[in-house]
């Protein structure tokens, strides 16, 4: 029975010979700041004290767009949300990336708040910030020696069921089995550099508490949503 | 009649050779006589010869047991068997009143003249000829004689069976003895026994069986043209799977035998023979009115009642079963029911008839299709179902009604004319959801979310004829004589499909994705030589061409969802029409006796899913090439050894598989199979019998479809493993079956049997792979007179396997982030399923 058995292994084998090229891939992903915790917003010196975005789920899709119509399998994708604290450069792991090895070409992602395709409204995930936002930003915005602090809590909402706040993005990439990273990198400075910070002293308080309908909240949305998406960067841990 | 006949010489020797255990004053005073006895034919192939039989008369006159006496070729042998049981006779008598008696038969079976081995003259002819003027309609006349009383029947080698033999070494006919060797489910598990078959029912005993062969993910049907007593199986065009052939109605006890042919070489396959083709011959052997009661694992409980009137051929029949189920693990509760009633008339002359009517319901629900991670975290158990209202609502039903009709007109020196006519009825209806929560409402893409419970309906009228004839054997030369055969064949299917999304919770329709009336017609015909040069070489081949049609209204044609303005309405009719046209040869040569040497080519085509042509599509058949070389070699007298190697190579135009996103069969491309097999059957002893098969296959996808825009990255590359294909089968029958004792003067048999199947790893797609496993199912019985007792014990080890294997992104947690990368799925195999039968038979 030895030799047949031999035979049967040999055989069993040779058809594996004939590669598809693809492999099932698990790499771990990091979170990290960028930038300085002090940066020059318009005429204000702005300081954050505190800085936390969270990030994910997040897929990867080998179409050059990826939204939920254009990506209905991804290549690979993180199932989970976790808060990064932006001012530490220092990668964080903040979950696992799984997929199928080949070409990515982009991204969508959610900031820790989700809108599940059965689901009536987004939630957020237990990683959202306090369990409950996308972003909390507490600092400290001065002009002429006038101090204001302020506090900025986010919440990226997905437009619909089932659609990432943020879809579209580049992420051109080769998946493959060597050993590798993803590091999801936000630069605080990036996504306030478009905020008025001259609309706090109307909104009054100390700190600040940064209301949903003021510019300075809109001016994050449209940053986290399009102008200052985090960079992602594959690297080896 | 008189150029293409065999003469079967049967001696029945009465009184003489009752056994040595009846005591003196048990005998019967007057011996049976024989007062209807339908011709037995020599089985083609077979080597001529003599059967000795035991055979019990009951007081009736029936036939109630037969068995041999001594060792003989199994096939001769199994004929005779099946010729006597049909007989009828006069009782014995003691004291005036009718007893049971045991009488030895011998039957002799004799080349015929002209036809086959015996050509030209026979020794025998003169007596086969005043034999012959002897008879009556029933083929049997007592010859008065001194003791022992002889009676003599002359018969025929049957022509059409005698055109029906294999082509290649990759053409098997599985006999009873071998597909009855182990236990098997149902009648579409038969399939098992054949080499290189792997058959699965992962979608639940409501839908049709997943087929595996020898390179072939033939899926529901869509590789494999599958025929009943001549009548297709296979529906074009249905939306579950093209060529979907549901053998659930078929009841396994009137299966008599199955022909597969791995291969397309003869001009008689037709459309889906890419694979190759299954035949299943109907009829029952032992005659009588049989019950057979079955319960077991999961509740499981079938009720067969049989019925194989005495005295008329062994394919009258009628035949009824009803079988119920909760089902191993959950949401596989069910039942079916199926009837099956077949006449055959005109054994003995020159024209025979029959008729089939079969009628079939079945619903079952299924338990889907799991996630392998899913089951590892222990969200759901290998054998369960998620716990989800659009998971308990996956369920199949199906309806099959079909009557068929033929008459055969035998002619001189082997000809013959066949026309037969069948019109058919399935619906077909399926929910199943195989990805969880995924899909979003074409109609209003708001609508979305609400799980992807897929309801498919299909419901076909169809209407088919076939027709043949065979020439008489034409000599041109004494070393060479050639038959030749002209046939067509058409049929006419009317289909109505849909396809939707359903909301299990509200029972609301919340997305269409088909909606198609569909008129098809495939007009065919073929050509086949049979040349025989010398007793050495036999050519044969032909060629054969189909014109399909199609007729489609598309009524989601350039379908546009209503937010969007158009300026058109939905629903899009289109006509094509094409030719499928190939030539198919083989060439035999046999140097000695028992061993044939083949080579045979073929191309062959399936038919397309109609609903995909677009308006005068021409040609979009999917055609194979088919090539095989091989040897078949039997060896003894009484065949103790049957071994057959083939090496084949198969290339097709354009394969496909399973889109569980849409839950039907999408394009997949060219593909190539490269591989051989072994099959070897031994009956060393005459209760022995063991088969045993190795087939391996190197199947490649060649040109999957090209990246683009939308799908940069598809599945499969060029020169990947095709996906779902088991490179390794490995399929091993054994059985015993003997009488060991008589008790009470009724006869005492026991019998096992041993069924073992093992599957290589199966290529997935994105690189996954699917664990291999091997089976093993076990039966044992034991039989007393009328009363039967077996029990069948299905996966023994208790193995748990994937029944079919998938990888496709899906996701069942609606409240947990959702997976969109292709995750390794699977329907789970049955667990260790045992099944307990008590027979009765009365004859």
């Amino acid at each position: 029975m030895r030799p047949l058995a031999l035979a049967l292994f040999v055989l069993s084998m040779t058809p594996g010979c004939v590669e598809s090229g693809r492999t099932r891939v698990s790499i771990p992903v990091h979170g990290a700041g960028a930038g300085a915790r002090t940066f020059v917003s318009g005429d204000y010196t702005v300081t954050l004290d505190d800085a936390r975005i969270a990030w994910g789920p997040a897929y990867f899709c080998t179409t050059p767009f990826a939204d939920v119509d254009l990506c209905p399998t991804a290549l690979a994708e993180v199932r989970s949300a976790a808060t990064i604290d932006v001012l530490d450069d220092t990668p964080q792991l903040i979950g696992e990336l799984r997929g199928i090895s080949g070409t990515m070409r982009s991204a969508m992602f959610d900031y820790g708040i989700t809108w599940l395709l059965p689901a009536t409204e987004a939630a957020p995930d237990v990683g959202a910030v306090d369990g409950a936002h996308s972003v909390h930003l507490a600092g400290s915005a001065s002009r002429a020696g006038v101090i204001t602090r302020f506090v900025i809590d986010v919440d990226m909402l997905p437009s619909s069921s089932g659609v990432s706040a943020a879809h579209g993005v580049p992420a051109v990439h080769v998946l493959s089995e060597r050993p590798d990273a993803l590091v999801v990198r936000f630069d605080p400075s990036a996504i306030l550099a478009a905020a008025d910070f001259g609309e706090l002293a109307a909104i009054g308080g100390d700190p600040v508490v940064v209301p949903e309908e003021s510019e300075i909240y809109q001016a994050v949305v449209i940053a986290l949503s399009s102008s200052a998406l985090p960079t992602l960067e594959w690297a080896a841990p | 009649m008189s150029g293409a006949r065999g003469i079967v010489l049967i001696a029945l020797w009465l009184g003489a050779m009752l056994v040595a255990s009846l005591a003196e004053a048990q005998a019967p005073r007057t011996p049976p006589r024989i007062v209807d006895g339908p011709e037995p034919s020599l089985p083609e192939g077979a080597t001529p010869g003599t059967v000795f039989l035991h055979v019990t008369v009951d007081p009736d006159g029936a036939v109630s047991e037969a068995h041999a006496d001594g060792e003989h070729d199994p096939v001769l042998e199994e004929a005779a068997i099946a010729a006597v049981r049909t007989w009828r006779f006069e009782p014995a008598t003691r004291d005036g009143a009718p007893v049971r008696a045991r009488v030895r038969v011998a039957v002799e079976f004799r080349a015929p003249e002209g036809e086959g081995e015996g050509e030209g003259e026979s020794e025998g002819e003169s007596e086969g000829e005043s034999e012959s003027e002897g008879e009556g309609e029933g083929g049997v006349e007592p010859e008065v004689e001194v003791e022992p009383e002889i009676y003599s029947a002359t018969g025929t080698v049957d022509p059409i069976a005698q055109a029906a033999a294999p082509r290649a070494a990759s053409d098997y006919a599985l006999p009873s003895d071998v597909i009855g060797a182990a236990p098997h489910r149902d009648a579409g598990d038969l399939l098992a026994s054949a080499p290189g078959v792997y058959v699965a029912r992962g979608e639940g005993d409501g839908v049709a069986h997943s087929i595996f062969l020898r390179g072939f993910d033939a899926e529901h049907g869509q590789d494999l043209e599958l025929t009943m007593g001549g009548v297709p199986l296979n529906q074009p065009s249905h939306l579950h799977g093209q060529g979907y052939a549901d053998l659930g109605f078929l009841i396994p006890e009137v299966v008599q035998s199955i022909r597969v042919t791995e291969g397309v070489y003869d001009p008689h396959q037709g459309d889906f023979a890419t694979a190759g083709s299954i035949a299943f011959d109907l009829g029952v052997e032992r005659r009588g009115l049989v019950s057979r009661t079955s319960y077991g694992s999961f509740d499981t409980f079938r009720q067969l009642l049989l019925w194989a009137p005495v005295g008329e051929r062994n394919g009258t029949f009628g035949a009824a079963t009803y079988r119920r189920t909760s089902g191993f693990g959950v949401h596989r509760g069910g039942e079916s029911g199926s009837a099956m009633f077949q006449y055959e008339a005109g054994g003995s002359g020159n024209v025979r008839g029959r008729i089939t009517a079969t009628l079939y319901g079945a619903r079952y629900g299924l338990a889907g299709i799991l996630r392998q991670d899913d089951v590892a975290a222990g969200r759901v158990d290998f054998y369960g179902s998620y716990p989800d209202p659009t998971a308990a609502a996956q369920s199949s039903f199906a309806i099959r009604a079909l009557l068929a009709g033929s008459v055969d007109i035998l002619g001189e020196r082997g000809s013959f004319g066949e026309i037969g006519a069948w019109l058919g009825y399935s619906d077909f209806r399926l929910q199943a959801n195989y990805t969880g929560y995924t899909q979003i409402s074409r109609i209003d893409p708001t609508w979305r979310g609400r799980g992807d419970l897929i309801e498919q309906r299909n419901a076909v009228v169809s209407l088919g004829l076939r027709g043949r004839w065979r020439s008489e054997r034409y000599t041109p030369f004494d070393w060479a004589s050639v038959f030749v055969e002209v046939g067509a064949s058409g049929r006419l299917d009317l289909t109505s499909q849909q396809q939707g999304l359903l909301d299990a919770v509200n029972n609301q329709t919340w997305d269409q994705r088909v909606d198609a009336e569909i008129r098809g017609g495939d007009v065919g015909g073929f050509l086949d030589l049979d040349l025989h040069l010398t007793e050495y070489v036999r050519l044969r081949g032909g060629v054969r061409a189909d014109v399909l049609l199609y007729d489609v209204d598309d009524r989601l044609g350039n379908f546009a969802p209503a937010f969007r303005p158009t300026t058109f309405v939905n629903g899009f009719r289109r006509t094509a029409l094409g030719v499928a046209a190939g030539p198919r040869a083989s060439i035999e040569v046999t140097p000695v006796q028992g061993l044939t040497l083949s080579l045979s080519y073929g191309e062959g085509y399936r038919s397309p899913q109609a609903r995909t042509l677009t308006d005068g599509e021409t040609a979009p058949f999917a055609k194979v090439r088919s090539g095989d070389l091989g040897l078949r070699f039997a060896s003894g007298a009484h065949r103790e050894l049957e071994l057959t190697v083939s090496g084949y190579v198969t290339t097709l135009s354009n394969d496909v598989a399973f889109d569980p996103q849409e839950g039907r069969l999408e394009s997949l491309g060219p593909s190539t199979r490269l591989g051989g097999s072994l099959y070897l059957v031994t009956r060393p002893l005459s209760w022995l019998l063991g088969a045993l098969s190795l087939t391996y296959v190197r199947a490649t996808l060649d040109g999957p479809p090209l990246a683009t825009a939308l799908d940069p990255a598809p599945p499969y590359v060029s020169g990947q493993a095709l996906p779902y294909v088991p490179p390794i089968v490995v399929r091993a029958d054994v059985s015993a079956n003997e009488q060991v004792a008589t008790l009470a003067d009724l006869p005492f048999r026991l019998r096992g049997g041993v069924g073992f199947s093992m599957l290589g790893a199966r290529p997935l797609p994105y690189g996954d792979e699917a664990p291999p496993f091997a089976l093993l199912d076990v039966s044992a019985g034991a039989t007393w007179g009328p009363v039967d007792l077996s029990l069948d014990v299905f996966n023994l080890l208790d193995q748990r396997y994937q029944a079919t294997a998938y990888s496709f992104a899906s996701s069942w947690s609606p409240t947990e982030i959702p997976s969109r990368v292709p995750a390794q799925s699977f329907a789970a195999g049955a667990p260790l399923t045992v099944m307990a039968t008590l027979g009765l038979r009365i004859e």
